[in-house]
């Protein structure tokens, strides 16, 4: 009984001298009355006879009301802690808790040698502790937010054993370094509590609560409002007391597609401040394979709240696949301090160019432009004719020039969309061989081909007006491909000039805006005829210059910006599917693979200091219904730079056009690898049909906004709730410990008993007035 | 008329009921030529009719006029006035010294009977009064002349009240005393065993007068507003009891209100006019309505 009150010491005779005295009084009361002569007694009498037993349940609950007033004040004298699981108790009921334990990374910040996740883990063992002295049937449920669906423990029941086996398993359990939204997480336990039709529920949701995840509080706000309807008690636990200075490398990326053995690379890291101060002179460490480099990139000043990008060149001496980790100094959160790359590092990159006209020898243009040196520039051309479009395997070039093509067989035409449908670039220029009507019937397709616009009927001369049309011959928009052509007004851009081109057809809509497809014009002539144009076909990029690629038609070839713009060029068009995969920690690794390539013996390397053991695995086939190429949605946690989805090469069966899907059940193996938290690049090895080793690799890091450190505080959590819910749902500061002991639910017993004691009060003053306690002006009459 | 008499018949009221004229409901019989008419025919100046002439008739009132043009007998019928002989019963038991405003039930009824006598001695008519309890306590005989008003406010200053027995008994005495028909205006609260009052009442009818009953209840008695836990000690010996008078108070209206509808439903049986009066209202209004009342009943009871 003790237990129920925190100031016991007035209970006892005190007390129950209190109780009594209502009965005291009401006795006293009968005896002090008024006295009066009646003559109508006969009817006085009548009425008694008739409502005896009324009056006596009346004056019964007169009395009752009166001692359970007195009752109500001794409780709230006594501090009575009767929280709603003791209630439970009483009513034969159970209680489950269910804790929603928060292991996102941003869990890992660090303070005073302890952390976040730490403390997640002590309120866990707190509330057990709590539970187990309070005694009754309480049952406990763990899930962590990054294996919602796989809870630690479910519905455990709660005693001594399992109190002991839960510390060891706590001391053990890692935190993740993935981002999933708190939202997941409730509607978890939301349906796990659904389950349970009857006893008290309580949700813990215990977590660092960062100003971020209530950005668009909707979601949660409806989610709570739901568990509260639902009779859940939601409990919000704080674990995190302060902000602390993080700096995280948010992002690393690079011209990966284009990277090739001994050519300098381009990486780009980004770094944001999510402190609340300047920091300066921030030196960031890179390493290729574990080596350190000897390259100190450094971030000179860096505001709070702000990012900044940092470029270097890295030249990977062998062809092949590359770890880079680029690493800030320690924080308090050390999670984000590392970022991952895989890179896939190929001898050369290799650009057929193809020749309408071999006898004009256009082809060397490019080749000179981007192979002059191969061993520097890394990229090596070959020079055919269109026959070798269908003739060779041309999935291994990067990209394709087509150079003043007459036209297409059918044959090369449907290689050639293959090759750009599965991510290959490709490149038209216009000349005097070509068809139009080839072109239009071919390669245009009603707009569904390979070639962006229907040709006009014949070339046309641009004739030079200085004075009905002044100024350059190019107009140039803002394009990433053309942003190094157009710095610092660059004069040979002016200086260009182009005296033929094939305009489109008279019927197209020329102004983009007004046209309903992805062709987009990016360099016009001064005539306003489109002159550059770009469009995608499947997951390859096309672009279309309606003027000849050598010196017959333009002087660009002559001047210098002739060779970035080719880089450029290669650049954005190079096919982006062989960049390795970039993911945030915990996105399963996915593939399903034809077992007439791959046999069944599958090794999947994590990160070699994550601590998990190498995964071997023998899959055998089933049979999977494979879906749309290229149209599988990309995963959640995925990098929207990523390119190369883990299923995209062996689903493909043939050729298909864009949207075409393939429902029939083919035989797979499919393996499904979740075991990615740890940041790193992890290592799938397969044995393909000539017994040779196949490597794909993973780059993993930490998600982009776990670092963001500022805390949402109680005040904003209770405004986002609104003000029904903020008396609903309790939260508990970090640190305290009160609310495990019934403290904090003693506050809300009080209230119950104060809004009791304004209902019993309100009950015994229309009790009292019924039963004539109350004098009026008509009985002081009497 | 000594200075205790002269409570019940103070100078306001006077004033207050001298406007009144009280008339009877039925035409009963008397010896002056009154403003009531009765329902003998005989002599006068008022011409009713004509009727034929039958053996025994009185050859007197023979209309020779009309035998001279229809060679047939008929005689003539005149409308007789006559005086009107009111009897007051005043009730005095001790219920009816109840009472929680300026007047007790008791004092109320007598100024009633009062009012009553001063009216009608006014007009000459003959008012006689007795007042009791469980046995006539005082009784004042008949008279009309305007002196005999201070015998009858003296007679209402009643002795020591007891409770009521059978009224009955009271109501027949009466009734024994009064050999012509004329008004019986009970004054009293009726807290009476019922039977023996509307035996009584009955007995009054058959013999032919018309009877008026005043019910006097004091307002605490119909409204019963009392409030705190009271003790209430009947009179008349109806014993006492404890209680909260909210918790009982709707029980005591019904039974109440079921006590005035059979008293209301009872005297209409038996053409017995029934008014109840409370003590806080003013004389004349009471009167007047009732009065009022019974100058609208004689209109349709003559026609």
């Amino acid at each position: 009984m003790g237990s129920w009150f925190l100031n016991a010491t007035f209970l006892g005779w005190g007390a129950a001298a209190m109780v009594s005295a209502p009965v005291l009084i009401h006795l006293i009361n009968r005896y002090r009355f008024q006295r009066i002569e009646f003559a109508a007694m006969e009817f006085l009498l009548a009425s008694q006879q008739r409502n005896r037993r009324r009056v006596l349940v009346e004056q019964l609950l007169l009395l009752l009301l009166r001692i359970l007033l007195v009752m109500g004040l001794i409780a709230l004298i006594a501090r009575m802690v009767l929280d709603p699981s003791t209630l439970a108790l009483l009513q034969g009921a159970d209680v489950h808790h269910v804790v929603l334990l928060d292991d996102t990374a941003s869990m890992q910040d660090e303070w005073n040698e302890t952390n976040g996740f730490d403390e997640g883990k002590a309120v866990i063992d707190g509330l057990v502790a709590a539970s187990l002295a309070e005694g009754g049937a309480q049952r406990l449920t763990v899930l962590r937010l990054s294996r919602v669906t796989q809870p630690d423990y479910l519905e455990q029941r709660i005693d001594r054993a399992f109190q002991g086996e839960l510390t060891a398993r706590l001391e053990s359990l890692p935190c993740s370094f993935g981002t999933v939204d708190l939202s997941d997480g409730l509607d978890a336990a939301a349906q796990l509590l659904a389950k349970q039709p009857t006893g008290v529920k309580h949700l813990h949701v215990v977590s660092d609560f960062r100003q971020h995840d209530w950005q668009d509080s909707t979601r949660l706000v409806e989610q709570i409002e739901q568990l509260d309807a639902d009779g859940v008690t939601v409990n919000l636990v704080r674990t995190v007391p302060d902000r602390h200075a993080n700096l995280a490398v948010t992002e690393l990326e690079g011209e990966l597609q284009v990277a090739s053995a001994g050519v300098p690379v381009k990486l780009t890291t980004t770094v944001a401040n999510h402190g609340e101060a300047l920091v300066s002179r921030v030196n960031l460490s890179v390493s290729v394979d574990g080596e350190r480099l000897p390259l100190e990139v450094t971030v000179e000043r860096l505001e709070a709240g702000k990012t900044v990008e940092q470029s270097f060149e890295v030249t990977f001496d062998n062809p092949g696949k590359h770890r880079v980790e680029v690493t800030l100094p320690g924080d308090a959160l050390r999670a984000d301090n590392t970022r991952h790359l895989a890179v896939e590092v190929a001898p050369a990159n290799r650009v057929l160019v193809v020749e309408g006209n071999p006898s004009a020898q256009e082809g060397i243009f490019p080749t000179l432009a981007l192979a002059a040196n191969p061993q520097a520039s890394g990229y090596r051309t070959v020079v055919a004719t269109p026959d070798y479009l269908y003739r060779q395997n041309i999935d291994g070039f990067q990209s394709i020039l087509m150079l003043n093509v007459a036209e297409l067989t059918p044959d090369a035409v449907e290689s050639l969309e293959a090759f750009v449908r599965d991510g290959g670039g490709l490149v038209w220029y216009a000349g005097d061989s070509i068809n139009p009507a080839s072109y239009n019937t071919l390669l245009y397709a009603e707009g569904k081909g390979l070639f962006p616009v229907p040709l006009g009927d014949a070339p046309r001369e641009l004739v030079r007006d200085e004075v009905a049309a002044p100024g350059p011959d190019l107009k140039l928009t803002e394009h990433p491909m053309l942003a190094g052509l157009q710095g610092q007004d660059n004069p040979e851009i002016e200086a260009t000039r182009v005296f033929r081109y094939f305009p489109v057809s008279d019927d197209w809509q020329k102004d983009d805006r007004q046209r309903n497809d992805t062709v987009r014009t990016i360099a016009r002539l001064r005539t306003r005829d489109p002159l550059l144009l770009e469009h995608r076909f499947g997951r390859g990029r096309v672009i279309t210059c309606l003027t000849s690629c050598g010196t017959g038609w333009t002087n660009f070839p002559q001047y210098r910006s002739f060779v970035p713009f080719h880089f450029e060029l290669q650049k954005y068009i190079s096919r982006a599917d062989r960049v390795l995969p970039r993911r945030e920690s915990g996105a399963p690794i996915h593939l399903e693979l034809d077992p007439a390539r791959f046999g069944p013996a599958i090794r999947i390397e994590p990160p070699k200091n994550s601590g998990q053991v190498t995964a071997e695995l023998q899959v055998q086939p089933e049979a999977v219904r494979t879906t749309p190429a290229g149209g599988k949605p990309r995963p959640k946690n995925g990098n929207p730079g990523d390119s190369a989805d883990d299923e995209k090469s062996e689903t493909r069966t043939g050729p298909a056009s864009p949207g075409q899907s393939d429902a029939t059940p083919t035989l797979r193996r499919v393996i499904d690898y979740d075991r990615t938290d740890f940041p790193g690049v992890y290592r799938v090895r397969l044995i393909d049909a000539g017994e040779v080793t196949v490597e794909r690799w993973y780059a993993y890091n930490t998600g982009r906004d776990e670092g963001r450190m500022a805390l949402i505080a109680t005040g904003g959590i209770h405004k986002a709730l609104g003000p029904e819910l903020t008396d609903e749902v309790r939260i508990q500061e970090a640190g305290a410990t009160e609310w495990l002991s019934g403290e904090e639910s003693d506050r809300d017993v009080r209230e119950w008993i104060l809004g009791l004691l304004v209902l019993v009060m309100l009950a015994e003053q229309m009790m009292a007035y019924r039963l004539s306690y109350h004098t009026s002006a008509a009985g002081g009459a009497a | 008329m000594t200075r205790d008499s002269r409570r019940f018949l103070r100078p306001e009221e006077i004033s207050r009921i001298a406007r009144l004229e009280v008339r009877a409901r039925h035409i009963v019989e008397g010896f002056l030529s009154g403003l009531h008419r009765s329902p003998y025919l005989g002599q006068s100046v008022e011409f009713v009719q004509h009727r034929e002439y039958v053996p025994g008739d009185d050859v007197r009132r023979i209309d020779w006029k009309v035998w001279s043009k229809t060679d047939r007998y008929f005689i003539k019928q005149y409308e007789e006035d006559t005086n009107l002989r009111t009897a007051l019963l005043v009730d005095c038991s001790e219920s009816m010294r109840f009472g929680t405003g300026a007047l007790n039930k008791y004092e109320y009824a007598c100024t009633v009977a009062a009012a009553m006598s001063y009216l009608l001695l006014r007009q000459q008519d003959s008012v006689g009064l007795t007042v009791f309890d469980d046995a006539i306590r005082g009784r004042v005989d008949f008279g009309s002349r305007r002196s005999h008003l201070l015998a009858l406010l003296t007679a209402l200053d009643a002795p020591d009240p007891a409770q009521k027995t059978d009224i009955y008994e009271i109501l027949e005495e009466v009734a024994a005393t009064q050999n012509r028909r004329g008004i019986v205006v009970i004054v009293s609260d009726l807290f009476v065993p019922r039977e023996g009052l509307f035996r009584g009442l009955r007995m009054l009818r058959r013999r032919g007068h018309d009877v008026l009953i005043f019910h006097v209840m004091d307002d605490e008695e119909l409204d019963f507003s009392y409030t705190g836990t009271t003790r209430f000690e009947g009179l008349e010996e109806a014993g006492e009891l404890v209680c909260d008078p909210r918790s009982l108070r709707d029980g005591y209206l019904e039974a109440v209100e079921a006590f005035r509808s059979e008293l209301r439903k009872r005297c209409a049986a038996e053409m017995v006019d029934f008014q109840t009066i409370r003590t806080s209202e003013h004389l004349d209004a009471a009167l007047a309505h009732y009065l009022n009342h019974r100058i609208g009943m004689r209109q349709s009871i003559r026609s």
